[in-house]
């Protein structure tokens, strides 16, 4: 069960990104890599949702969790529908399917210290559970505040965009299939929820826009994401914190890139410099030695 | 100085001390690829991607890095700790010695040693400063400054990769704010430790005056004249004991 094809081609896609974009950008995935792919992704519509629930009950079977009754994230609920409207104003009660929002460019594959998440070509962010340590660090990295633990599994979990249902790849035992859309897509009673190429979901939200109004959410929310809600109003009156356009980062890992690594960097400088130069001085001593010898051996022989 | 093998030796390292250098050594290497290994932040890792990415090729994933890297410095930790129990002595003699601070020859010494080691003594001559150096007890002032640097890091590293450890592979849920904190201070206090490194490698193994005190890593013992020049107040240390015996 714990045998999985996904490090074979995953490791061939991985290649097959590693030539088309520079190395240290391959683990994010880049624009250029996409553009030969094409990015998938999901489209969420609150103004259509009635909180029927289906789609959890989808994600639930598919990715074999049990169904908890919660209206929160953990390890073993990778979706949840929130409630985000006031009661008073009755016509405008709107559900909110809740899950990962795949990043485009996901702080949590930054900060991860096993390389454990990856960023797929296809759009879906990926935890391989094989490789987490459980360390935490993308909980506290992530804009969202989506990875959560799975202290059973010891592992972190989230949603992965149900990239097995799509790419032919095994994700840990699951099924794989190469022909379906994410399962909670599918499930969804009133066609609230879409899949497909991120420019046209795009083009279809801003339609949708327009004929009953609302505001497009992960357009350029943390850096843009591969999952799509339209929201019927701007997301702080509609009770969601909206994340900063930019990447937040942990003052931990802000830390070591701005303040360890300079730090580093000059002590490493500093001691290179003096090592440099007491061995060009300590070279330049032997090669005076070395003529100082050849001189006196010629003595010795005139003598 | 040319007739070191017929010269009186005189013993300097126990073969516990020995030992211990040389495992220190082999772990540390270890310890400190597998660590950068696992910095997969191209914004931090100062090595640059290459490493981390070659580690990964070769052990799978990153966890096995991840695994061996804190396998690695447990195992460094109970060792030390075992020799620490066993061996108190030879530990209470290195803090004794590394303590002995005495500010103006210390001083003095730093001084007039870099300046004669990034310059040459016949620069120095010609500029007519003095050649002198204070004499020193076992240790001088930069093997001093650099096992300052080793017993504070050495402790900070200990706490902060014991925690992560702990937290990772027997609670399995930490509270990660502490651990992306004890990460950050782990990485920051080994990277400056690897600047002192640095110059204590080159010192060991290149410079050719010390040859001679790395030879006595293997062999626990350097010849007299070698006493004499580097660590003239250990040397007469020795002499008295040997005298009153």
């Amino acid at each position: 069960m714990k045998k999985n094809t996904l490090s074979n081609k995953d490791r061939r896609v991985f290649l097959k990104s590693l030539a088309l974009m520079p190395v240290a950008g391959s683990f994010a995935g880049s624009g250029e890599a996409r553009a030969t792919t094409g990015v998938l992704a999901k489209l969420v519509d609150t103004t259509k949702c009635i909180g029927a629930l289906r789609c959890k009950s989808a994600c639930d079977s598919w990715n074999r969790l049990p169904a908890e009754r919660t209206t929160e994230l953990t390890g073993r609920t990778f979706m949840v529908v929130k409630r985000i409207s006031q009661v008073r104003n009755r016509e405008k009660i709107s559900f909110l399917k809740w899950q990962c929002q795949h990043c485009q460019n996901p702080a949590c594959a930054r900060v991860c210290p096993t390389k454990a998440i990856r960023k797929f070509d296809q759009g879906a962010v990926v935890i391989v559970e094989d490789k987490c340590i459980a360390c935490g660090s993308c909980h506290l990295a992530c804009p969202f505040d989506v990875p959560k633990f799975d202290f059973d599994m010891g592992v972190t979990r989230k949603c992965h965009l149900c990239f097995n249902r799509y790419t032919g790849l095994r994700y840990h035992g699951l099924k794989s299939r190469t022909w379906s859309k994410p399962a909670c897509v599918g499930s969804c009673p009133v066609s609230a929820l879409d899949f497909g190429p991120r420019e046209d979901m795009i083009r279809k939200a801003r339609a949708r826009i327009r004929d009953v109004g609302g505001y497009l959410y992960g357009v350029t929310e943390a850096g843009g994401t591969d999952v799509l809600t339209i929201l019927r109003e701007e997301p702080g009156k509609m009770g969601m914190v909206a994340p900063p356009a930019e990447l937040y980062y942990h003052p931990a890992h802000s830390f070591m890139s701005d303040v360890a690594k300079p730090l580093i960097v000059i002590a490493l400088g500093l001691s290179g410099l003096t090592v440099a130069g007491m061995l060009a001085q300590e070279i330049a001593t032997s090669l005076r030695e070395d003529s100082d010898d050849d001189q006196n051996d010629d003595q010795k022989k005139e003598g | 100085m040319q007739d070191n093998t017929q010269e009186r030796q005189i013993h300097r390292h126990d073969n516990a001390a020995i030992f211990m250098h040389w495992f220190n050594t082999v772990c540390w290497m270890v310890l400190f690829i597998t660590g950068m290994g696992l910095i997969f932040d191209p914004h931090v890792n100062y090595l640059g991607m290459w490493l981390p990415d070659f580690l990964v090729s070769v052990f799978g994933s990153g966890k096995t890095v991840a695994q061996i890297h804190m396998y690695t410095g447990v195992g460094w930790a109970l060792v030390f700790f075992v020799f620490f129990l066993f061996r108190f002595k030879m530990y209470a003699h290195f803090v004794r010695e590394v303590m002995s601070i005495n500010p103006a020859r210390d001083f003095t010494w730093m001084v007039r040693k870099n300046l004669q080691l990034l310059l040459g003594k016949n620069l120095l001559k010609k500029l007519g400063l003095s050649t002198e150096i204070p004499p020193q007890p076992f240790y001088n002032v930069g093997q001093k400054l650099f096992a300052h640097q080793t017993l504070v890091s050495g402790m900070l590293l200990f706490i902060t990769g014991l925690y992560m450890f702990v937290a990772v592979e027997i609670l399995a849920n930490p509270n990660p704010e502490f651990w992306v904190w004890a990460r950050a201070i782990h990485f920051l206090i080994a990277g400056l430790f690897l600047a002192g490194l640095l110059v204590h490698f080159y010192m060991a193994a290149i410079s050719s005056e010390e040859r001679p005190a790395l030879k006595s890593m293997f062999t626990g013992e350097v010849s007299e004249s070698y006493a004499k020049h580097h660590h003239k107040l250990w040397y007469q240390e020795v002499k008295d004991e040997t005298k009153k015996e």
